[in-house]
């Protein structure tokens, strides 16, 4: 079965979209008026290889948010981007399912709003005032 | 008990193996320089010298007692399941509940397999060390929430 794969193809893919969603992030963190530093995130995955990717951390007043992104392979997924808060450690995980980003708990409970700037802002404001 | 808590109790499994693994390798030690210590005992030195290869294998069965024993602490309280499923069923739903990644499932159900060989005097597949083996369970456990 692994034949049928383009394993190239999906890392490709996987880093365009991962390329896509952080510079979406940065731009609206950017019109909040939140610092954001970009580092690269070296991932290895099976079939993959090594590849890398960006990691985002945001300062808003409240605290500190990384956008991290967990990889490409994931059960039940097509990606995964954890937005995690510190030093709370609380998290949001970020879904990739048909063809789109899905917000959903730790506790799998999905996120009252689909993914927008909206969404983003106000899950960042709530995991930032965590402490 | 939250997820970091868990961690500890693995780790200190982990410690407790290189406590008794450096215990043993002293007393050991000891009898080779000192062979009277091992009069009027029921062992010789080769019984310590494999107890101490054997310790391995022993942590790594008492660490994925841990590791399962946490899942299903998860399974019955942070997802309100009544149902016992076997290990590897547990492990699979977990991760697909988690999003965990299809590498660590893989790893963790080596771990699993070499632990089943273990208990069941299977074909060993290969030998997974006590470091190796709480790595990537506990790996497999920072998918789950921080708390449940």
């Amino acid at each position: 079965m692994n034949e049928t794969i383009d394993w190239d193809k999906r890392k490709q893919t996987w880093c365009g979209l991962v390329a896509e969603l952080m510079r979406e992030i940065k731009t609206w963190a950017g019109e909040e008026g939140w610092l954001v530093q970009e580092r690269q995130k070296q991932i290895t995955e099976e079939h993959l290889g090594t590849y890398s990717v960006p990691e985002l951390t945001i300062k808003t007043p409240g605290g500190y948010v990384v956008a991290e992104p967990v990889g490409r392979n994931i059960v039940g997924a097509d990606g995964r981007i954890d937005i995690v808060s510190f030093p709370s450690l609380n998290r949001i995980l970020l879904v990739r399912a048909h063809d789109q980003w899905h917000l959903k708990t730790e506790s799998r409970v999905v996120w009252p709003k689909s993914w927008s700037r909206d969404a983003f802002v106000e899950l960042t404001n709530n995991l930032a005032s965590i402490t | 008990m939250n997820i970091s808590e868990r961690f500890n109790r693995i780790k200190s499994i982990e410690q407790m193996y290189e406590a008794a693994k450096a215990a043993l390798a002293h007393y050991l030690k000891d009898c080779r320089d000192n062979p009277t210590l091992l009069i009027g005992a029921s062992f010789t030195t080769r019984e310590v010298r494999e107890c101490i290869y054997d310790l391995e294998d022993a942590f790594l069965i008492r660490i994925f007692a841990e590791f399962e024993a946490t899942l299903r602490d998860y399974w019955k309280r942070g997802c309100r399941r009544k149902s016992q499923p076997w290990a590897k069923i547990l492990i699979d739903s977990i991760a697909a509940r988690c999003f965990a990644r299809e590498s660590d499932l893989a790893y963790v159900h080596e771990v699993r397999e070499y632990r089943n060989s273990l208990l069941h005097e299977g074909n060993l597949p290969r030998r997974i060390t006590v470091q190796q083996a709480r790595s990537c369970l506990c790996v497999f456990l920072s998918h789950l929430p921080r708390d449940w």
